[in-house]
Order: structure tokens, then C-alpha cells, then sequence
């Protein structure tokens, strides 16, 4: 059999039973095939890996992909300018997705009004204001 | 090279990198879709098929993956999922699942790419990114300026 020099090396990346997995890098789709399958909050945590993960993990083709697949975490941006700021909701919450609406959500504050694919609008009791949610960590 | 069996199961060979050669049947190899369109190219037909990037131990394993799959039809899915829990126990760590997973990309082998990646994800699940580089044995290129700023990008969800 003739061995190609590429080949070769191939061969040489492939079969040295190493600690870490093989010498070559892991290609793209790879990677972004794995981290869509993670949480929103550990995608976020791969971000801090390198300088590749945080490219691959920031557009929008890997938000929708990860959007489908992951288990849903719940954003909240709240729409009150004079007041801007997020509120996190752990995926351990991830029940508050399945609730009908108009549901009570205690640990917000808030009501929710309505819901569509991962997309809640809410209403805040206090002060009243309304205010959205996104299941997607790049939303 | 194409050969036929006595239960007229049209068989094919497969070739590793390391030269390692695997007879298996059409169907069962045909699970890959690399694998199909080099059929339909008519590579199969004039001797091995050949997987530069995939070893025979890898092989080995993906094919007793598809052998599963394929004669699996009329099987409980339950059966299959616990089939599959046991392979991927079976390769032990992230070094055998990543070549596993580079195969299965390679192959383009959709249910197994699926189930690997799925086992990957949830083993780098609550790793620190300082774990995760020493799994891949990837090199932290963040200034540490850019880290900085990257943490602060992220810090509102953890708040």
C-alpha cells in the first residue's frame, strides 16, 4: 500500500494515544455541533476558551441552532429605559415555558401575558410595565 | 471490491487509515452518507473503499454502531436507547469520543453524531473554561484585556 506523506500525517495525528484528544484541531462544525447542545449559561462560559469558541458561539446561525436544541434558559430584558436591566432566570425555572398564560411569576414580580416559541411578554406588578423574555442568550 | 453473500446482502470493503480492512454489508455502511455517495460514485467497485481519517479501532466501533442501527427496525426504541448509553460508556473518555466524533462527522453519520456530541456536551456541562481548553488541549489566545472584557460581557447573566 502507498502511503501518502499527508497521509502520513494523518496517521501519525491519529494514532498517538495521547492525554489530550487528537493533535488536530477540532474542525467548526464540531465544536459548534457540541456547544448548541449546551445551556445558554455554560455556552457563555465556553466563550472564555479561546478566541475561536467566542466566534463560533456568537452568530446568529449557532443562536437559532442552540435555540432548538438546548434546554430552554429563560432571559428577562426589561423595557423600562429609565431603568435598564436584565434578570436572569436559571434553566433549573425551566417549567415557567410550559405554564398557559396569564401566569403569576413569583420570583419576578411579574405576570406573563402570552408566549410564542421561547418568546414570553410578561407584565411587572410593580411598577406596572411590560416587559419581554427570551429563552436564547444572544437575544 | 463488491461481493455477495449467501442471503444475496450485497457486501463492500471498507478501508482504514492504517489500513485495517472491514467487509461489511451495503446497508449497513450505507448508514454513513460519505460512505453511500462513494457507492453511488462507484468507488466500491473497484476494491476497497478507503477512510484516510479514520483508524480501524474507530472503525470498528462506528461499525458495530451502524450494524445496530440498521437491524434494529423492528426493535423497542427503549432497547436502543440503552444500546447506545452502553456504547458510548463503553468508549470511557473524551479522547475515544472525540475521535468517535470527528468519524462520525467524517462518515456523516447523523444518529451517532448525534449521540456523541450529546455526551460531550454533557461532560463539558459546569467545566471551567481552564478545564475544557485542558480537554482539547486548546491554547487561552485572550490578552488578558480581551478576557476581561469577554468576562464582562457575560457577568450580567451571572449576577
Amino acid at each position: 500500500m502507498v502511503v501518502s506523506g499527508l497521509r502520513r500525517k494523518l496517521l501519525a495525528c491519529f494514532n498517538s494515544k495521547a492525554d489530550v484528544a487528537s493533535a488536530l484541531p477540532l474542525p467548526d462544525d464540531v465544536i459548534i455541533d457540541i456547544l448548541s447542545r449546551l445551556p445558554a449559561d455554560h455556552v457563555l462560559q465556553c466563550r472564555k476558551v479561546c478566541k475561536r469558541w467566542r466566534a463560533l458561539t456568537s452568530t446568529a446561525y449557532f443562536a437559532q441552532l442552540q435555540l432548538q436544541r438546548a434546554t430552554p434558559v429563560v432571559l428577562a430584558g426589561c423595557l423600562d429605559s429609565e431603568n435598564p436591566h436584565c434578570i436572569y432566570v436559571n434553566h433549573a425555572q425551566q417549567g415557567l415555558l410550559r405554564r398557559n398564560p396569564p401566569q403569576e411569576i413569583a420570583e419576578l414580580n411579574c405576570f406573563v401575558l402570552n408566549s410564542c416559541d421561547g418568546l414570553i411578554l410578561g407584565k411587572r406588578k410593580t411598577p406596572s410595565q411590560l416587559f419581554y423574555l427570551q429563552s436564547n442568550h444572544s437575544g | 471490491m463488491s461481493i455477495t453473500t449467501e442471503n444475496n446482502e450485497k457486501m463492500i470493503t471498507l478501508m482504514s487509515s492504517d489500513g485495517e480492512e472491514f467487509v461489511v454489508e451495503e446497508a449497513v455502511a450505507a448508514q454513513s452518507q460519505t460512505i453511500k455517495h462513494l457507492i453511488e460514485d462507484g468507488c466500491s467497485t473497484e476494491g476497497s473503499i478507503p477512510l484516510p481519517n479514520v483508524t480501524g479501532r474507530v472503525l470498528s466501533e462506528v461499525i458495530q454502531y451502524c450494524k445496530k442501527h440498521s437491524s434494529s427496525d423492528d426493535k423497542e426504541e427503549k432497547e436502543l436507547e440503552a444500546w447506545d448509553a452502553e456504547f458510548v460508556k463503553a468508549a470511557d473518555d473524551h479522547v475515544a469520543l472525540t475521535d468517535l466524533m470527528m468519524a462520525a462527522n467524517f462518515l456523516d453519520i447523523k444518529g451517532l453524531l448525534d449521540l456523541v456530541a450529546q455526551t460531550l456536551a454533557n461532560m463539558i456541562t459546569g467545566k471551567s473554561p481552564e478545564e475544557v481548553r485542558r480537554m482539547w488541549n486548546i491554547k487561552n489566545d485572550f490578552t488578558p484585556e480581551e478576557a476581561e472584557k469577554v468576562r464582562k460581557e457575560n457577568q450580567w447573566a451571572f449576577e
